[in-house]
């Protein structure tokens, strides 16, 4: 491995001015999906928030005389079993989704990379205890595990939120730390610590930066992942409380209809696509500005 | 940089498309399903024998042991198995089996079977010995522990000779017979049962039923073959019978739109005009004992006040529920039982009525209503729509719901808690395993028999009074008009809104000739044939 | 190496107990009582009783732990409450089946994964990469059992290649029957591991000794299977590794679409049912795969990648 010591000073310059050059061209473009993205997303959160006033107020209006409609002007998502209006349904559901999708997903992002990095940095009876608890927590029957928060905290959406949370950030420190092993043997780690930097300051200004691209690229599929747990969560009575429209719970219910309706968890479906897309976009944006950062903490 | 966005936009764009447009594409698809075409009729010859059944079942069994086994998917394969003294047909009464007659002297005290000569389907011959063991079995309250009541009335047991066996009661019970026509005393040979033990036997038994256990693969498939000894002369007419555990509804569906299974249990109800119109495929519906309603913890005010019970009952949109989510399979139920057999047609459901609710309500102690949780099972669309309508219905009145929605593990741990107000369970949970009322009425109206009126609390005397007169006689004109008159006051008290008495929906092949669903839900299978 | 691999087994044995136990405690948490589930409307108090006892549910709660873990020491797990028969033979036939579903779906992940993460990779920014990039994340939020029943319709119903459900007989039908259901998991699965993959792949792209080995005149395709390649394998190999439990207990949509009879249906068909024994060893089991697959895990970095200590 000596040849790397010994190219080291000739490649670094090269790779830097490689990646400033890119740099230029792909500022534009990163903020460009960063940019998509916020729209997907935002556009969202605006139409959800303002349902009432757009003339879908109530959810849960039933009318049994117009029940399994075809999408139309009238109902453009169409109706369910019930006759609600499917897309009224989906907008108010988004307040729901989309908070918990994020809070479930950056709490335990921000946890479960704090946890690791240290555990991976300092190494030791440090990293054993928190590497026992990720198996621990990793091996357990996710299931069993939220049945039983559930019963302690009551069931709803509280619940669903300690549930997620109790287990997700698990998968972060994994990852943090399998990455922080590599990067305290990097060069720049390897200086900043004979040079004699705070712990603090090593951790914080150069790996977190590093574990945050990859946390993050892993955090926009989890935020759909953790959307649809919810629905899952719902078999087993721990989603929202019927009636309230929950995307997840739209989708799961209307999986019995997928060859007599397909509306009815198909068009709900695309949602979670749509915004899955946006959340992803958002999260390369940002990968790529804070890749910049990487660099720049060279 | 806009040729990439435009890149992306336009994948975005396609994918939408296959996303909407393939479901529509695919469920188009159906008038060239893969199916035999429709043969012209030609003048059945009669049955033919052979071929084998592909049976997809929508649980799996947990036993095979009829003592033991207390789940709809162990009992409907087992009565394949087994043979019991009387068997359940769609007779009102039990038909001759193993015992091909019987006499009840002693004001029905003594009951005297003449045994059959039957085989086992290891070509022993069914003995007095197996019969005597069988029931015994039966009546003991400590191996029976599942279902202890069916034979407590049981004082002892004696082999005459060879050919006749008699049962001694200590009390006259009205059901007794049905009872004996169960699955639970399905006659087992004790010797084979002694060697292999309780467990090996609950694995592959040795029965004297049509067809005999070849291969049993948990969570998957259970193979039977016709039993060679079989008492019953050329039947069954299929060679071999295979059910498969199928869980997912839609999957279970599709096994019979390839062609890969003949016969598919549980047809949702929203699947049952579209696979209907399927040719080839037939969707059969059946009146079975089962029956949906959601029960009132009448312990608990203000569900004491029976104005409020029944101004529920008329608030509650029946016609418009069984059409929308039941898709028609249904009856509205005037009963807060089953349809068994001593059901009275008269007696009147409770109608669609918001006046009369509102009117009761104003009489009512809460006349500007409560709130109250309501229990249900999760996971179960149909479930949560019923709840969500009667929701929506009863808030009309001022009766605010919250809908619980808990696990099947944790409903019955809540509801025999007593501390619950109301709740549901799924149409197809509750269903009478007898013929007759009798055990039903002991769990739901008779308060001290240990269920405390399915834990309504419905404590009513001359309900109880009228029970137990009804069960200890064999007087069919007694019986009848007491468990008639017990219909009229359980509608008038209300401790429940009755909703459907449900069907069986089950999704068969043309080729399958002779299929039915008796009314205890399972099927005698040895009468279906495979047309070629 | 060897003293490596000792000492996180005897690392594992504490997370093993502690899962077991937390498990033993959990389950006797949650509201709901088998019995009970299992007497349904006739559950009077007598019967509970004598059911109870026939269970030895009646055993105090310490001595039930205590009497599992002996039993499983000896692999013996005692017999379910609900399916009436010994535990353990039930679960080797079910683990195989949810083995095979996952190796297959690894490896139609991986097929799927790896030549489209080196491409988008490598073109990074440029239309393929977006391409692909949306298509991975349309198929990672569409819901498993919509991209299973279309599968089904399609190649099932339409085109008669595959089985709609259930296990087929023989290798090849066994193989041809678990084809739809790897699909289906590879669709989720798959996204995973390439943006992971992509990611890596990049990263280690601009590393510096990808530089140097760039200085030293090597080939691009050298560069990037000999060391691009390898060094981006670790990334992907932990997404695998913490995937694991989550893909064995999560496949449970999957195995219910299909009739699989798997591992995920059975936990959560005894975790409905308060099946205590067999939650326990499910459990357990999950508990070993787990450990024993991220300790491969950890000792395939060490195979990859010189840099990282043990």
């Amino acid at each position: 491995m000596t040849w790397i010591k010994e190219s080291y000073h000739r490649t670094i310059s090269e790779a830097i001015k490689r990646l400033r050059g890119r740099a230029k061209s792909e500022r534009r473009w990163s903020s460009m999906t960063l940019w998509l993205g916020v729209a997907i997303v935002g556009i969202m959160i605006i139409l959800s928030l303002s349902a009432g006033w757009i003339g879908f107020e109530n959810p849960n209006e039933q009318d049994l005389n117009a029940t399994l409609l075809r999408p139309s002007i009238e109902h453009p998502f169409g109706t369910d079993e019930l006759g609600r209006d499917i897309f009224t349904r989906i907008l108010h559901g988004a307040r729901i989704d989309l908070s918990f999708g994020l809070i479930t997903t950056y709490a335990s992002l921000i946890v479960g990379m704090l946890l690791g990095a240290l555990a991976g940095y300092f190494g030791g009876a440090f990293d054993t205890i928190v590497m026992r608890a990720v198996d621990t927590v990793i091996s357990f029957p996710y299931i069993v595990l939220i049945l039983a928060i559930a019963s302690v905290v009551g069931a709803g959406l509280f619940g669903a939120y300690i549930g997620v949370l109790a287990v997700s950030w698990a998968l972060y420190a994994r990852l943090s730390r399998g990455e922080m092993l590599v990067l305290r043997e990097m060069q720049y780690m390897m200086a900043a610590d004979t040079l004699g930097f705070p712990v603090r300051r090593i951790i914080f200004k150069h790996a977190i930066p590093n574990l945050l691209r990859s946390n993050l690229v892993f955090s926009m599929s989890d935020i759909v992942l953790n959307i649809l747990t919810l629905a899952a969560l719902s078999y087993l009575g721990l989603g929202v409380r019927p009636p309230t429209a929950e995307w997840g719970s739209i989708i799961a219910q209307g999986q019995k209809y997928l060859r007599t309706a397909w509306w009815i968890s198909t068009l709900p479906g695309i949602v979670v696509v749509f915004v899955g897309v946006g959340f992803a976009l958002i999260g390369d944006g940002l990968a790529d500005k804070l890749g910049e950062d990487v660099t720049g903490a060279f | 940089m806009k040729k990439h966005l435009m890149s992306i936009l336009s994948v975005f764009i396609l994918l939408s498309l296959v996303f909407v447009a393939f479901p529509v594409w695919a469920g188009n698809g159906e008038e060239e399903a893969p199916l035999p075409a429709e043969e012209p009729i030609v003048e059945p010859e009669g049955p033919r024998r052979g071929g084998t059944i592909h049976f997809a079942r929508d649980s799996e069994p947990a036993t095979l042991n009829p003592i033991g086994a207390n789940d709809n998917a162990s009992i409907f394969a087992l009565v394949q198995i087994f043979d019991t003294l009387v068997e359940s047909t769609h007779a009102p009464d039990p038909q001759p089996a193993i015992a091909e007659s019987w006499k009840v002297s002693d004001g029905g005290l003594t009951w005297t079977f003449k045994l059959r000569k039957a085989r086992f389907s290891n070509g022993d011959p069914v003995t007095a010995e197996d019969v005597k063991f069988s029931i015994d079995r039966f009546a003991d309250p400590d191996v029976n522990s599942f279902y202890a009541g069916f034979g407590a009335m049981i004082e002892s047991t004696e082999i005459i000779d060879a050919s006749t066996f008699r049962i001694n009661l200590h009390t006259v019970n009205g059901a007794f017979l049905d009872y004996l026509s169960t699955f639970i005393p399905s006659i087992i040979p004790k010797k084979i049962y002694q060697e292999m033990g309780d467990e090996a036997f609950s694995e592959k038994p040795i029965g004297s039923g049509p067809f005999k256990v070849t291969e049993w693969t948990r969570g998957e498939k259970l193979i039977l073959d016709r039993n060679p000894y079989y008492w019953k002369e050329g039947l069954p007419y299929v060679d071999r019978i295979i059910f498969y555990y199928v869980p997912d509804s839609n999957t279970r569906m599709l096994r019979v739109e390839s062609g890969e299974a003949h016969i598919a249990t549980e047809v949702p109800y929203s699947e049952i005009d579209r696979l209907d119109a399927i040719r080839g495929i037939n969707v059969v519906i059946e009146d079975v004992m089962a029956w949906d309603a959601i029960w009132f913890n009448i312990r608990i005010p203000p569900l004491d006040d029976k104005n409020i019970r029944q101004a529920l009952n008329y608030a509650t949109p029946k016609e418009a529920m069984l059409k929308t989510l039941l898709h028609g399979a249904g009856d509205i139920a005037n009963h807060v039982i089953a349809k068994v057999k001593y059901w009275d047609p008269s007696v009147p459901a409770y109608p669609y009525d918001m006046d009369k609710a509102k009117a009761l309500m104003a009489k009512s102690k809460r006349p500007s209503g409560f709130s109250m949780p309501m229990l249900i099972v999760a996971g179960d669309p149909v479930e949560r729509q019923q709840a969500e309508i009667v929701q929506a219905e009863w808030a009309k009145l001022g009766v605010k719901i919250t809908i619980d929605a808990v696990d099947v593990g944790t409903i019955w741990d809540r509801w025999l808690s007593s501390e619950e107000m109301c709740f549901t369970l799924p149409g197809n949970a509750l269903s009478s395993d007898a013929l007759s009322d009798d055990n039903l009425a002991l769990v739901f109206f008779d308060f001290t028999a240990g269920a405390q009126s399915f834990w309504t609390g419905w404590n009513n005397p001359k309900a109880i009074e009228l029970v137990q007169k009804a069960g200890k006689t064999v007087d069919e004109d007694v019986r009848t008009e007491a468990f008639h008159e017990v219909q009229r006051l359980v509608m008038e008290e209300a401790p429940a809104v009755p909703l459907f008495f449900t069907k069986a929906r089950t999704a068969i092949q043309d080729s399958v000739k002779g299929f039915s669903t008796l009314p205890v839900k399972w099927w005698n299978l040895e009468d279906v044939w495979l047309e070629e | 190496m060897f003293a490596y691999i000792g000492r996180r087994i005897v690392q594992a044995i504490p997370v093993l107990i502690t899962v077991t136990l937390v498990a033993f405690a959990l389950i006797h948490l949650i509201p709901g009582d088998p019995v009970k589930i299992m007497l349904a409307s006739r559950a009077t108090p007598e019967a509970i009783a004598t059911v109870r006892h026939q269970l030895g549910l009646d055993r105090p709660l310490p001595i039930q732990y205590v009497r599992f873990l002996l039993g499983a020491l000896r692999m013996d797990f005692g017999n379910s409450l609900f399916l009436r028969a010994p535990i353990g033979p039930i679960l080797r036939q079910r683990a195989l089946v949810s083995l095979a579903l996952l190796c297959y779906s690894i490896l139609v992940s991986l097929v799927i994964a790896v030549p489209l993460a080196i491409l988008s990779a490598i073109r990074r920014n440029r239309p393929t990469d977006h391409i692909v990039r949306m298509f991975s994340t349309f198929a990672f939020a569409m819901p498993a059992f919509w991209t299973g029943l279309l599968l089904v319709l399609f190649f099932s119903l339409r085109l008669k290649l595959f089985p709609t459900s259930g296990l087929g007989s023989g290798p090849i039908n066994y193989i041809r029957s678990l084809t739809l259901p790897s699909i289906t998991i590879g669709f989720y699965l798959a996204p995973v591991l390439l943006r992971s993959l992509r990611a890596s792949v990049i990263e280690t792209l601009i590393a510096e000794f990808v530089e140097a080995a760039r200085a030293r005149g090597l080939s691009e395709r050298r560069v990037l299977f000999k060391h691009v390649l390898r060094n981006s394998l670790i990334a992907m190999i932990t997404v695998l590794g913490i995937n694991v439990g989550f893909l064995i207990s999560g496949a449970v949509v999957i195995e219910n679409i299909f009739a699989l009879p798997g591992l995920g249906s059975l936990l959560v068909s005894s975790i409905l049912a308060r099946d205590y024994p067999v939650i326990q060893a499910l459990t357990l089991v999950f508990g070993i795969t787990v450990i024993v697959v991220n300790l491969l895990v950890d000792l395939s970095y060490a195979a990859l990648d010189p840099r990282v200590r043990l």
